[in-house]
């Protein structure tokens, strides 16, 4: 005891200065599930999350209550004009929809509409304020699963990165981490759309001569991942070309405002690579990777 | 403040109190802070207390806060593992040796100091993030951190002297205080 309260500070010195060695020639992409240790500190701090999430919801509530008071009565007005409007609209789409599912069954479509889907709120946020990432409030015990898609009313928001019994972990699109099979809405052309530092997505990886122009739309491509086909994920906000007088460098605003986010839907349909590797491993594939001892997950 | 059987002074019950603290700290950073739209109002609490707790703590009982703010914050982060060990390690020994080792004459270097300790959570997460990003980014991140140091520095010391009332309230003594007193 004597020995290591005198050189305690110097063997702290030393590991310290060894743990970034360790760190950066680790692989830094990998993102396994919580350890049991992590699991148990998470447990633990439960209560607090809870008396947090508790406050910061009463204060948000009560605020939100006070600003929805002061519009409520223009937006009442401008409400009742809307209704009758769309009354008139949905007697019409009602039509088309017969129509369109009359016509589906001569051709023997399947319906496109097949989602399920459970909303989750938003709990916390990336305390690093660097990364990406944020928590729901549904978890293994509503069916989620890691690589399952994440979205909300104006587009994509990212994928589930672990899951927790009551809450899981949502790697935002935005994140340095994400990867995303996309298309341009405009031309149909393919690439990839990674998160960076700032809160801006590149679109990188694009087809040879695709012209991409500011305003274009991108598309999840509906061909890796969890995400069906067609859901939004930004607009092209700016281009220009790198010092290599190749190579565009491609700027995307999120579809969504992630800042503000306060609930998403998450799909529950796994993705098509966790689909494959279910097939060969079987349901408890991710367990016995781990027995395995090699305990790297995919994002 | 004495009650028959129990007391404030005890070194275990300040120990769960200020472990308590760290507990509530690192999820009010990532439940309500991380959430602000702000980014000016994001404070690095955890990164305050870690370093307050360095210097003013015994060492073993700060290893054990500080490990277990790594371990919880990972909890919370999409950061690598290990990010917040070797980042709250590093803290905790440079806290230590800005505090034992070298003598900071005046407020400005000392708030240099804390400054540099804060600074060097971006430079760990800006290789961090080299090994992730291809390109460049520094701008971006740059973009994206300066907000949170700038305000983390500015309100550390009204910060420190914030959790040196919590110990007080439990009648602890800091490492410093006991240090003036052996030398009285």
């Amino acid at each position: 005891m004597q020995y290591l309260r005198r050189y305690g500070f110097v063997l702290l010195v030393v590991v310290a200065l060894l743990l970034p060695f360790v760190f950066y020639s680790s692989d830094l992409s990998e993102r396994r599930e919580l350890s049991l240790i992590e699991r148990a500190f998470y447990i633990v701090s439960r209560p607090i999350q809870g008396g947090i999430g508790f406050f910061t919801d009463s204060t948000q509530k009560v605020f939100q209550n006070y600003i929805d008071l002061r519009k409520a009565k223009e937006e009442a007005l401008a409400a009742r004009e809307q209704n009758s409007k769309l009354s008139v609209q949905l007697q019409v789409f009602r039509e088309l929809e017969g129509e369109n599912q009359r016509l589906r069954q001569l051709l023997n479509f399947a319906s496109r509409v097949d989602l399920k889907f459970v909303t989750g709120e938003v709990q916390s946020a990336d305390p690093s304020f660097v990364y990406k990432s944020i928590r729901l409030n549904r978890g293994e015990d509503e069916g989620v699963q890691a690589g399952m898609a994440v979205v909300a009313g104006e587009g994509a928001v990212g994928v589930i990165m672990r899951t927790l019994p009551n809450s899981s972990d949502v790697l935002l699109v935005t994140d340095p981490n994400s990867n995303l099979d996309v298309i341009v809405a405009r031309n149909r052309r393919r690439g990839v759309l990674e998160g960076a530092a700032g809160p801006l997505m590149k679109f990188k990886y694009t087809d040879r001569g695709s012209r991409v122009q500011v305003g274009d739309e991108i598309l999840t491509s509906g061909l890796t991942g969890a995400f069906p086909r067609g859901i939004s994920v930004g607009r092209v906000s700016h281009v220009s070309i790198d010092i290599d007088g190749v190579t565009q460098i491609i700027d995307v605003q999120p579809s969504v405002n992630l800042d503000r986010l306060s609930e998403a839907l998450i799909l529950l349909r796994p993705s098509k690579e966790i689909e494959v590797i279910q097939g060969v491993g079987g349901k408890d594939w991710m367990k016995k990777i781990f027995e395995s001892g090699g305990g790297r997950t995919g994002g | 403040m004495k009650r028959s059987g129990f007391s404030f002074q005890s070194k275990n019950f300040h120990f769960i109190a200020s472990f308590l603290l760290m507990m509530f700290l690192v999820c009010f950073q990532s439940m309500f802070l991380a959430e602000l739209n702000n980014s000016w109002l994001r404070v690095d609490l955890v990164t305050v207390f870690i370093v307050y707790v360095a210097i003013e703590h015994y060492l073993l009982s700060a290893l054990i806060k500080i490990v277990s703010a790594a371990i919880l914050m990972q909890t919370f982060s999409s950061a690598p593992s290990g990010f917040y060990l070797m980042y709250f390690l590093l803290a905790l020994v440079l806290s230590g040796f800005i505090s034992r080792r070298l003598v900071l004459y005046n407020r400005l270097s000392q708030f240099i100091a804390f400054a540099g300790i804060f600074l060097l959570k971006y430079v760990l997460l800006y290789f961090a993030l080299l090994r992730q990003i291809q390109g460049q980014f520094l701008e971006d991140f740059i973009s994206v951190s300066y907000p949170s140091l700038i305000v983390t520095i500015l309100v550390a010391v009204p910060l420190f002297w914030l959790f040196s009332v919590f110990d007080e309230f439990f009648e602890f003594y800091s490492l410093k205080d006991r240090t003036a007193d052996i030398d009285i």
